[in-house]
């Protein structure tokens, strides 16, 4: 089956975790521009908190899948 | 200056509006690019149905309400609908665009393609569903951006109105 855009979904069943990416990258620069005094230093601010976000992402899975691991051992 | 609740409203009804109407150009290009731009992808990610509006139907959907209704069970009022339907809530908040999303989507029938047969049980009768709904994991994210856009929405209306009552500073 052919993909239509906005008819189909976009067939990212395997990688779907990826698109957060993007999403807290949206988040970050939006954020940023409501809080920023001066959008100069919106690009600097955004990266910072679009790393934050993902490594705390990845932070809370690691501790989850370990927490899960731990219970399937009991 | 303009007033802050006018600065709202044109905020809602084109993200990053309320920032050029009070002369500050690139937040209001950021945000607004932005906005549209997680909007968007969420459509494209989890199909036109990801905004999923409780009161604007397809005709099979409402066929198939008012067939729940008369037989006495789920009638909901407007708000219990609502409530049905969270999500809606945050995808509202990214301005008119998300209704006439939800009325493109309910209203949107693709031709069969070019030289198939319609299989023998499509009656006539049968009414109009509109594009079909995504499951899984991509209904989920592409409703996700487009609630996310939304919601960043709602800090920009808050932030670009108070703005314009304190003279274009937080």
């Amino acid at each position: 089956m052919s993909y239509t855009p906005f008819w189909n979904p976009l067939p990212v069943w395997q990688y779907w975790y990826l698109l957060l990416i993007p999403l807290s990258l949206g988040i970050s620069i939006v954020y940023k521009s409501v809080k920023c005094h001066s959008m100069k230093s919106v690009p600097r601010e955004a990266a910072v908190i679009f790393m934050t976000i993902l490594i705390g992402m990845v932070l809370a899975a690691a501790a989850l899948m370990g927490i899960t691991r731990l219970l399937e051992q009991r | 200056m303009p007033p802050a609740p006018l600065v709202a409203l044109v905020a809602w009804l084109i993200p990053g509006a309320g920032y050029l109407l009070i002369g500050q150009r690139a937040r209001g290009l950021t945000v607004g690019i932005t906005i549209f731009l997680l909007f968007i992808s969420g459509l494209l990610i989890g199909g036109i149905r990801v905004i999923d509006c409780p009161w604007i139907e397809s005709p099979a959907q409402t066929a198939e309400r008012l067939r729940r209704e008369e037989n006495g069970k789920f009638h909901l009022n407007p708000v219990q609908a609502l409530l049905q339907k969270p999500w809606f809530i945050g995808q509202a908040l990214a301005g008119p665009v998300a209704f006439i999303t939800n009325k493109i989507g309910v209203s949107w029938e693709r031709p069969a393609p070019a030289g198939t047969i319609p299989p023998e049980d499509s009656s006539t009768d049968s009414p109009p569903q509109g594009a079909p709904f995504s499951h899984s994991r991509v209904y989920e994210i592409g409703t996700l951006y487009t609630a996310v856009a939304g919601m960043l929405n709602l800090l920009a209306i808050i932030d670009s109105a108070y703005r314009a009552s304190n003279h274009g500073h937080r």
